[in-house]
């Protein structure tokens, strides 16, 4: 079979009776990358949602003193701040427009650089979360009315707590970091570098 | 009056069967075709606005279809969704000739093997795009558009002979 054959039968076959979708408001994109990250995204703002309304209701459940709580709830105000800033640019990211017409290369660099700013900003906002973290941790532990967790700190040595609380914020800062960088690339890396696949056949030869 | 939705339909409906072939050669299983097909259709209404007319509706539309079954991801694959080219689906849309059901029972078969862009440059070629225009449309030199057609071709031609049809 030579190419023209090819030419031939392609020309002949027409697909006539496919049928376009008569109600296109109705249409949902399934696995078109930003589809597929915007999904994703949507069930993490969720869970982020859900989780900083329940940060909120912690303190309720513990007997924290006065200095305890007000340094909690500053501390919440701005996480919420934080989170609200991150949410936008994320919200508006993939709001973003995408030309289909521009040509193929155009289309595929942006479709890939705006999936790396994404990651990058994504991972930014977990890192700046971080401290907050550490932060919630101590008021909670250390804010209480009854000064226990004082008291108890007092019969440990100064080099025993420093060691203990140089190992604690290793490993924490460790386990955020590899659940960072796991969750990108399982959630948004990998279409990340599938496009870059694409990008790489259309280099020069 | 027109709406802006039945304009846009009627404009696609003379080149559906183009998206389709797209979706054919991008895609091994009937569902996923299918689904290709609406996803390339939604992309098509999505842009539409940005079709400012300074290319024919035909070249910007190959350029979106071929845009979109770049970055559409596959669905795991699932036995029973297995396409076969002789279900209905196919026959009735299909030449009475036999032969050519089977040579683009193999072209299919073939072209699916093919790298992501080796497959629009086929795209092209058999669209009748000259190495220029399929150069612009694919964003890279007239020079190693030529070369990545030929090789494209070379791979087609080894995937045809590979699977027994006689060339």
């Amino acid at each position: 079979m030579e190419f023209e054959d090819l030419q031939n039968a392609w020309n002949q076959d027409t697909n006539a009776k496919v049928q376009l979708p008569t109600d296109l408001d109705k249409l949902k994109s399934a696995r078109s990358p930003l589809a597929i990250i915007k999904k994703n995204l949507k069930g993490e703002l969720m869970i982020q949602f859900l989780a900083i309304v329940l940060t909120g209701f912690v303190p309720l459940a513990l007997d924290l003193n006065t200095y305890a709580l007000m340094a909690y709830y500053l501390l919440y105000i701005l996480s919420i701040l934080i989170l609200s800033y991150f949410t936008v640019r994320l919200w508006l990211y993939y709001k973003s427009f995408i030309d289909c017409g521009a040509n193929t290369k155009d289309n595929l660099y942006e479709i890939y650089y705006n999936i790396r700013l994404f990651i990058e900003t994504y991972k930014s906002l977990t890192y700046i979360l971080m401290p907050f973290g550490i932060f919630y941790f101590l008021i909670l532990v250390f804010g209480k009315e009854d000064g226990k967790t004082w008291a108890k700190l007092a019969s440990y040595s100064q080099e025993s707590l420093a060691l203990i609380s140089i190992l604690g914020l290793t490993i924490f800062m460790f386990v955020i970091w590899l659940m960072t960088e796991a969750h990108t690339k399982k959630f948004y890396g990998k279409h990340a570098d599938q496009i870059k696949q694409i990008i790489n056949e259309l280099k020069e030869v | 009056m027109k709406t802006k939705e039945q304009e846009f339909l009627s404009r696609l409906e003379e080149h559906k069967g183009l998206l389709f072939k797209v979706s054919k050669m991008y895609m091994d299983t009937r569902i996923d075709q299918e689904d290709l097909f609406q996803e390339i259709t939604l992309q098509l209404w999505k842009a539409y606005d940005s079709f400012k007319g300074d290319s024919l509706f035909s070249t910007w539309m190959y350029r979106v279809a071929i845009n979109t079954a770049l970055v559409y991801f596959k669905k795991e694959k699932n036995k029973t969704d297995k396409y076969e080219l002789t279900s209905d689906n196919i026959k009735e849309d299909e030449s009475d000739s036999e032969l050519i059901e089977s040579q683009i029972e193999h072209f299919y078969k073939a072209v699916q093997k093919l790298e992501k862009i080796d497959k629009a440059i086929i795209f092209y070629q058999l669209e009748g795009f000259s190495h220029k225009e399929i150069g612009e449309n694919l964003g890279i030199s007239e020079g190693n558009t030529r070369v990545k057609l030929n090789r494209a071709k070379e791979k087609l031609k080894e995937i045809i002979k590979y699977q027994g049809y006689g060339i």
